[in-house]
């Protein structure tokens, strides 16, 4: 019976208009989406390869003297990802990296201009998340109201069908009619993307696509569990609609939207650019003053005033340094509770998986960091490894007059290079997102049925 | 006849569920968006206070031109309240030295710069987003519900005229919207007027005035559609689906597509500074290392910038700045001027693409009323262009100023009178007698009464250093940059207007033919 339900259902969703729409705009968007994307990508390719090649010509400047590595500065930003089209979740919007020198690691406050043109960007996800879902509830708001109204729900009622059956098939049917053009679409895009030559197509990167797909299931039965459950407590189809466009509209557009807004509480608050500029100094020259009575004066090498002068030299650094990180640290935070505050909407948890899942926006830049501040223990490494090797050097770090003035070789310098995140962790983070959509489809799940098995055919 | 089509029309749509769920939704949402838009403008009002009180107490306290940077604060307009534009998201600060010219705003919302990566919801957003729903939900079955229920037959076999018929139907429609949109705008504006510390003149109500009819245009066009597509199709279930497509494409996929693109094609045209600026800086940074090299220095005992503020000084180190300072603000003026002319020529690349863009926007009706809404409320990208433009010339009188000031003589970096008093003499050539001893001059009496040494310094008076003043556009000056695209919204209108009379005079009233 199951499966006569299921094949009805199924050959009613697919030779209807709706289908139709849905797979032309659909599969129209995906060929166009592609051609958007490799337009971008190649322009942030060069932008990035003109900035790898300046940050080399300064190591390379700097290589005639081992001591002027310290003072070298290096403008390390993300690499433009092939799978952020999957997801670009505002990734040329954020800052796009962090400057770089051996004793000080800050963010980069270059800008781009052009980032208040749009919002939304042309990438899966936005696919997923606005025209899928969308079609989710037009093909599911009058799926029991209809029926109703048709009178076909009290025939099948009384044949001996269960009710739950008839309610699962809908479900399934929708998913499947929903999926299929996505499927379509997911293999033009890979063909497309795989002739622009932006990437060439890998086993990992096929399961990324994959991954992507399957919370976008989660995401579109959400939409039509939202239809139906409509369509099962509203008296007509025209009501259940109206009220499925509204609970579309709150919970794609409008909530994550306007957390933004929150942003403007004091708890979120944090200085400008110039103040913490400010913050840092002040910082820095109070581990000065807490030293004022003591000698410090640098009288060479071998004395004692001097590695005092050294040691007082790198608190401070650091206490410059901590004021960035904390800076920075509160201005993740505070984006990160608005998101945690976005995750009422589902539309916002298949951003976040997306986005997790193909390492951009802000998890890749915390990855970005992460990096960057391994690459600064190994630069700092290689620099006492080759300071070692100077006998004329005092060996006190990091003073520039007392360190080694000797030319270095410019290959054996480390040069930033970003590593893929690795994809368990990229997994995890997503899964977290992708769990919370799980349990909101498990609640409307529950609901339609329990409305379902209450419903008055009549 | 047809003022009872508009008021059966009328009654029908405002008892309707739809109706009145949507009308919630957009009540509800307007008053809380304009609530909170509206404490965002008044910190940003504080913000912008107090960023003017505190520029003001900073250039009292200034003793070298050295010191000098001029902050100069974008007012926040209210009219952001009901369209927040860019406004929101660009900053309100920038501070300007003669180093460079400035081409963007810092500090405000964008103070944390990961907040980029949300947007905002403002009361020309409800109009898109919930009244536009609102004007489907209303046409889509304007003509095909009243064949299915077999009224339009009977309508039609009185002595009703089928454009008294059509005409009657829309502007009953019309009516239906303008009276919530109308609550909207009211409620909009009551938050901001009973809102304290928000204060609002003539130049608040106009645009506000101007944007309501904007509005009704608008919303006319996206209902003249759905009578358009529900004259055209045979059921009104085809008619909503069409329709829906119509919204989903026209409000979220159109303008996307069309603006990353345009986005995507300036990052690829405009690349003159990405690829130039770095060799121009290292040109700049090459010259002040020769300039620093030209000129013959001593190093002696004091070499720290700070030193000079207390006058205590070698006289080769003032001699050695006297000739090095003048030489190197040169280059970073000369400069300066050289990367704007590159940021310039890539703008100009980007402007050429954004008005395409903005040409192709206007023929979608969201997007053209999007962006007609920004250009009345002065929230535009035009705007901020205008600023900075202004922001341009006032960097030019602010050097000029300085060059007449002849600032970067040994008042750059040497405060008060530029002869030392006897004390100051003592204590340098005190500190000089002790450095030539060798070790020792940190213990040296002369080191100690030189740290302690603190003179009251003359300030700068910088009464006379030119203000900026960002001169808005003026009224028909606005009304003719948003020109353009309301009259291609009336063309639209009245085009579609048109092709749902013909297509209504040929439609069959009959049920299942």
């Amino acid at each position: 019976m199951f499966k006569e339900l299921f094949k009805r259902q199924i050959v009613e969703d697919i030779i209807s208009l709706r289908f139709l729409i849905n797979f032309i705009l659909v599969l129209a968007t995906l060929i166009l989406f592609p051609l958007i994307f490799i337009n971008r990508y190649q322009g942030l390719r060069e932008i990035q390869a003109v900035n790898i090649a300046e940050n080399n010509l300064r190591l390379k400047e700097a290589s005639d003297s081992l001591v002027n590595l310290l003072t070298a500065e290096q403008e390390l930003s993300m690499r433009p990802k092939a799978a952020s089209f999957i997801s670009q979740a505002y990734e040329d919007k954020i800052p796009q990296g962090l400057s770089f020198r051996l004793s000080e690691i800050k963010l980069l406050s270059k800008e781009r201009e052009s980032d208040v043109l749009s919002f939304y960007s042309p990438d899966l996800t936005f696919v997923v998340q606005f025209l899928l879902s969308f079609f989710a509830i037009v093909l599911t708001f009058n799926a029991v109201s209809s029926e109703k109204e048709r009178g076909t729900l009290r025939l099948v009622f009384s044949n001996p069908v269960k009710r739950a059956y008839l309610i699962s098939t809908k479900y399934l049917s929708a998913l499947a009619t929903v999926a299929l053009p996505l499927v379509f679409g997911l293999v033009v895009a890979l063909i497309l993307l795989n002739l622009l030559k932006v990437f060439s197509l890998s086993f990992g990167l096929f399961l990324d696509f994959i991954i992507f797909f399957l919370t976008s299931l989660l995401y579109i039965s959400f939409f039509i569990l939202l239809g139906i459950s409509c369509s099962a407590a509203s008296h007509s189809s025209k009501n259940s609609l109206v009220l499925c466009l509204l609970f579309w509209i709150l919970l794609v557009v409008i909530f994550p939207k306007s957390a933004s807004l929150l942003l403007g509480l004091k708890s979120f608050d944090v200085p400008t650019e110039k103040q913490i500029e400010e913050l840092a100094e002040k910082s820095e020259r109070e581990v000065w003053n807490r030293h004022k009575g003591e000698d410090w004066i640098t009288r060479g090498g071998q004395d004692e005033s001097t590695k005092l002068n050294v040691r007082i030299g790198n608190e401070a650094q650091k206490a410059r340094q901590e004021v960035y990180d904390f800076y920075l640290r509160k201005k993740i935070a505070a984006v990160s509770a608005l998101r945690r505050i976005n995750f009422i909407s589902p539309s916002s948890l298949l951003e976040y998986s997306a986005s997790s899942l193909a390492g951009t926006g802000l998890f890749h830049f915390q990855n970005l960091w992460t990096q960057v501040k391994q690459y600064q223990n190994e630069f700092i490494e290689f620099f006492k490894r080759e300071d070692m090797k100077d006998e004329n050097s005092y060996h006190l770090y990091f003073h520039l007059d007392y360190l080694s003035q000797k030319p270095v070789d410019f290959e054996k310098i480390p040069k930033f290079e970003e590593k893929e995140i690795n994809r368990a962790q990229r997994l995890k983070d997503a899964i977290q997102y992708a769990g919370i959509l799980a349990l909101y489809n498990l609640f409307l799940f529950s609901l339609v049925f329990f409305k379902f098995l209450k419903y008055d055919v009549r | 006849m047809i003022r009872t089509i508009i008021r059966r029309e009328f009654i029908d749509n405002i008892l309707s569920f739809k109706f009145m769920a949507c009308v919630l939704v957009a009540l509800v949402l307007t008053l809380i968006c304009t609530l909170i838009l509206t404490s965002d403008y008044r910190d940003r009002l504080e913000d912008y206070n107090k960023g003017l009180a505190v520029e003001k107490e900073k250039l009292a306290e200034i003793y070298v031109y050295s010191q000098l940077e001029v902050g100069v604060f974008k007012k926040p307009s209210p009219l952001s309240i009901l369209v927040s534009g860019i406004e929101n998201r660009t900053g309100n600060y920038v501070s300007l030295t003669h180093r460079e010219i400035p081409t963007s705003l810092r500090g405000g919302f964008i103070k944390n710069e990961f907040s980029r990566a949300f947007s905002f919801f403002d009361l020309a957003s409800v109009a898109v987003v919930v009244f536009s729903i609102l004007a489907i939900l209303l046409s889509y079955n304007n003509v095909s519900e009243e064949k299915e229920d077999g009224v339009l037959s009977l309508i039609l076999s009185n002595s009703v005229a089928r454009y008294k018929f059509l005409l009657g139907k829309y502007i009953g429609g019309l009516i239906s919207i303008v009276v919530p949109l109308t609550i909207c705008f009211i409620v909009g504006i009551l938050v901001v007027l009973f809102s304290r510390g928000v204060e609002v003149g003539p130049d608040f109500f106009i645009p506000a005035i101007l944007l309501y009819f904007l509005s009704i245009l608008y919303l006319s066009s996206i209902l003249l559609t759905g009578i358009l597509v529900s004259s055209r199709t045979k059921t009104s279930f085809h008619s909503l689906i069409f329709l829906l497509a119509f919204y989903l494409i026209a409000v979220f996929l159109l303008p996307l597509t069309v603006r990353n693109y345009s986005e995507r094609m300036a990052i690829k045209k405009a690349k003159n500074y990405e690829n130039n600026v770095n060799e121009l800086v290292r040109e700049r940074d090459k010259k002040i290392a020769e300039a620093w090299n030209q000129v013959p220095v001593k190093k002696t005992w004091a070499m720290k910038s700070l030193d000079f503020f207390r006058r205590i000084n070698p006289r080769e180190t003032v001699e050695f700045y006297k000739v090095y300072f003048p030489l190197r603000e040169k280059i970073r003026e000369e400069h300066a001027l050289k990367i704007y002319d590159l940021k310039r020529k890539d703008f100009q690349v980007k402007e050429k693409i954004r008005r395409f863009k903005d040409i192709f926007l206007a023929f979608i009706p969201p997007s053209n009323f999007e962006e007609t809404a920004e250009l009345i409320a002065g929230t535009s990208q035009n705007n901020l262009n205008l600023f900075f433009q202004q922001l341009n010339l006032y960097w030019h009188q602010y050097v000029r100023y300085l060059h007449e000031r002849d600032a970067f003589s040994l008042k750059y970096f040497f405060p008060g009178p530029e002869e030392l008093t006897l004390e100051e003499r003592e204590i340098i050539s005190g500190m000089n007698e002790a450095f030539q001893k060798g070790a020792g001059v940190w213990k040296s009496e002369a080191h100690k009464r030189a740290t302690n040494y603190n003179p009251q310094l003359s300030y700068l008076n910088l009464d006379d250093l030119p203000i900026f003043q960002f001169q808005k556009p003026g009224f028909l000056e606005r009304i003719k940059t948003i020109s353009f695209n309301t009259l291609i919204l009336i063309f639209y209108n009245l085009l579609v207007l048109m092709l749902a009379h013909f297509s209504f005079n040929r439609y069959d009233p009959r049920l299942n033919v």
